[in-house]
This record gives structure tokens, sequence and C-alpha cells, in this order.
């Protein structure tokens, strides 16, 4: 609703709601999700805590808000690394890119997105995941076929959100599994882990990202090893 | 270990007691909470001893924490090498079992999990860059698709030659130092993709979507797998 047809205190309630999750999100970025506590958010806001526990219900709720929000913005800047290519596989590199710059520019709202079962909010983690089906959909389909029929029961089920089509199984899978390998090297990034081993991470990613721009043209899961 | 240890003192014996109380309570509030939740003055109320008296055995919160890690990669590592034991199953196989092992000890132990591959960002020391136990996992890994890979007509190479010099390196840290590039490539793509898989299934991720998660780690091992023989 436009802000001029709210009540005054209505008004009041919705800047007070942006203000809370603006200091709330200010000491995640710093600190992590471990790090926000209510009562500091408070006090930030010379308010007191139980004004406070009158817009959010406790810690989870503010949290599962917060990774709401984060998902959307990586949902928006995926979307614009998407809009500004114009091949899938230019497209795959550039949404692949903005992802890790995204995750790398705030890291603790990435992990808050994507680490904590907080982040585990289907619709908003959708919105990112749509952009990854859409240019897996324009490239060409791989086949369903190759992928064991159990899995491809599951990805059949799966809802694409509101009002958006269904995608075949195998465009699913390569979405999912497009997500995955991008999160896992991200998160072992942030952690260190791949510095730690001596490994360029950005070196690792791109390979990762090339491997899955052959797979684009080739189909991820054709062919059989065994 | 080398000829028989000498026989503890009761002064060690106690000593040794109250480690392990310390590794038990500290691993309780992990299980619990996550590590952020752990302190040197949370850890002596639940073992009702006295902070100082903690500080007798770790110097500080990052000491503790730094043995709490080394300790939960050597169960993981112990899991997986476990896993293998007594296998006389194709290498193909074996990876499965190892990579099923390293998820079964994820799911089971999930903010321990959390403790060593996330987590780190925020108030956790870093590893210093130093060997680690999972090192050895690793190793075990890199074997079996040397294995799988051998007599593949690929050339050893990951087509990047900056990339491959650091792949080299490691591999050499691991002492395998005839690992070719692209095996060692292809271990650290087994792992980051499992890493991915497990993480998001940790979360919850794959719940609202009635994804099986070990179904999605074997096709993305065959994948792996294939990439040892195909062309750079």
């Amino acid at each position: 609703m436009p802000e001029q047809q709210l009540t005054r205190r209505d008004r009041y309630r919705r800047r007070t709601v942006a203000e809370i999750k603006e200091a709330a999100m200010a000491q995640v970025r710093s600190g992590g999700p471990e790090a926000l506590s209510l009562a500091a958010v408070a006090r930030t806001m010379a308010m007191s805590a139980p004004a406070l526990y009158r817009y959010f219900a406790g810690r989870d709720e503010l949290l599962a808000e917060l990774a709401v929000d984060a998902h959307l913005a990586l949902a928006r800047t995926l979307e614009a690394a998407a809009a500004g290519a114009t091949t899938p596989a230019a497209r795959l590199r550039a949404v692949a890119v903005a992802y890790r710059e995204w995750a790398l520019a705030q890291p603790h709202a990435y992990r808050l997105a994507c680490e904590s079962p907080h982040g585990c909010v289907a619709s908003a983690a959708q919105r990112s995941m749509n952009v990854l089906l859409d240019i897996v959909a324009e490239a060409g389909a791989p086949p369903d076929a190759v992928i064991p029929a159990p899995l491809r029961a599951q990805l059949h089920r799966w809802n694409d959100g509101a009002g958006r089509r269904g995608h075949p199984a195998g465009v699913r899978h390569f979405g999912l599994v497009w997500w995955s390998r991008l999160h896992g090297l991200i998160s072992l990034e942030l952690a260190q882990h791949t510095v730690g081993i001596g490994i360029d991470p950005g070196l690792l990613y791109r390979s990762e990202v090339e491997t899955m721009v052959d797979s684009l043209r080739h189909g991820v899961t054709a062919g059989s090893s065994r | 270990m080398t000829g028989e240890p000498p026989k503890p003192s009761r002064r060690e014996r106690l000593r040794a007691q109250t480690l392990q109380e310390i590794e038990d309570n500290s691993f309780a509030i992990i299980d619990a909470d996550g590590v952020h939740a752990l302190s040197i003055a949370a850890l002596a109320r639940s073992m009702a001893m006295s902070a100082p008296a903690v500080y007798r055995y770790f110097p500080s919160r990052d000491a503790l924490v730094i043995h709490l890690i080394t300790l939960s990669y050597r169960q993981l590592t112990d899991a997986m090498a476990q896993a293998l034991q007594g296998s006389r199953r194709a290498p193909r196989a074996r990876i499965g079992l190892l990579v099923t092992a390293y998820r079964d000890w994820a799911l089971r132990h999930r903010r321990r999990y959390g403790m060593l591959f996330g987590e780190r960002g925020g108030d956790l020391p870093a590893d210093g860059g130093g060997p680690t136990p999972l090192d050895q996992a690793m190793a075990l890994l890199i074997d079996l698709l040397t294995a799988v890979g051998d007599g593949s007509p690929a050339d050893g190479t990951t087509g990047d030659r900056v990339l491959d010099g650091q792949l080299g390196k490691w591999a050499r840290s691991q002492e395998r130092p005839d690992t070719s590039a692209r095996a060692a490539r292809v271990a650290l793509m087994v792992w980051t993709r499992v890493h991915g898989i497990v993480g998001l299934e940790l979360t919850g991720m794959f719940d609202d979507r009635g994804i099986d998660a070990q179904r999605l780690i074997d096709l993305e091992i065959d994948d792996a797998v294939r990439a040892l023989s195909a062309p750079a």
C-alpha cells in the first residue's frame, strides 16, 4: 500500500520496523547472525526492549525477515547480471561472477541467507533460483532421461513458485546443481579453507564455472561413468 | 606409538579426566547452540568449576576452540577412514562410501560441521593454514580418484597453468607428489560440491522441495569422475 493511504499509526509502525531491520542488519553485517542481540538493537534505537518485542516476537523472527531481505537483494543482483549479458553462456558467467561478488562483499548477510536455518525461506530463495532456471531453459534443457527416476520424480514435484511455468526435471536439476556448486565454493572460500590449502579461490571458482558452461552445452548429466 | 608408555601418576590421571570432561561439556554446548555459545564462563558453569580452574587447561577460549576443531576434524576423518575399512569394492564405489560417511557425520553433528566449515567469518580463530586431520581424508580421496582415472588417455592438466601449479603444490603437501593436477582438481571438486549440497541440506533448503540430497551427490560424483578423462 502506498504511504499516503496508510493511517498515521501504520506509517509510524512501518518506519519503525524498517529502522529495526536496518539496525539489526548492521549488527549481522559486522558480527554474523550469532551476534544479533535484540537488547542491543533496542539500545541503538533508544527504545526499550519490551517495546521492540511489539514489532518482532523474537530474535528468530527478526533473523528470518532479514534473511528474506538478503535473498531478495541477492536475487536483484543476479537478475541485473543476467539482463546485462546476451547469450546463455555469457549470462551463466555473469550471474556466477555477480553471485560471488555479492557474497564476498557481505559475507555475513550471505551466511544468514544461505548457511543458517533462518535463510531457509523457499519463496525468497526461489527468486534467485529462477534466474538460474531461466538461463538453463533458454540454453536448451538437458535431457531428463539421464536423471535416475526417483530424483526425477522429486524434481517434478518441486514447485517453482506462484505463476511460474513448470520447468522440466533436467532444468531444475541443473539449476540446483549450479547453486550447490557455487555455494560450496563460496562457503569454503568465506571460511578461508581454499586459501588455507594454498589454492586461489577465484581460479577454482572460474574453473568450476567453465565446467558448467561446458555442461550447459552438453547436458550436465549426459553420459555415464559406470 | 612407540614402546610402552610409563604408567600415569594419579595427578596425571585426574588431569586427563578433567580434560575429557572439558571436551565433553564443550561439545554439549556446541551441539546445542553452536560454537558461538561456547565461552570459558559458560563451560565452567556447566561443569560446576571455576573459570580460573578451566584456564589452567586452556589459556584462552581460542586455544580451547582450536583444540575442539582439531578433535572434530579427527572424528570426521576417522569416520571416513572407517567406512573404507575392509572394503574390496571398486574405487568409484569406495568414493561413494567415503562421501556418505562425510555426509552422515555432518548430519549427525551439524553444529560441529558448522564450526569446521561455516561460522568462520565471526569470532573463530582460523586454522592457520597448517595441515589438518582432514588432509588424511583428502589423501584417501586422491588415491581413489587416481585409481579411477588410471589408464585414462586425458592429459593431467586442468587447462589453467597457475591453478595447475597450486594444485601440484597442494598434492605434494598431501604427500601425493605424483598426483596429476587434474586428479587434484577433481578431488577438490568432489569436496566443494559435496560441501555445497550438504551445506544447503543442513539449512533445510531441500526439505521444502522434497529433494533427496544423497541422489544429487551421487550424480555430482559421477560428473566429477567423468572430468578425470574429459579433454582439458
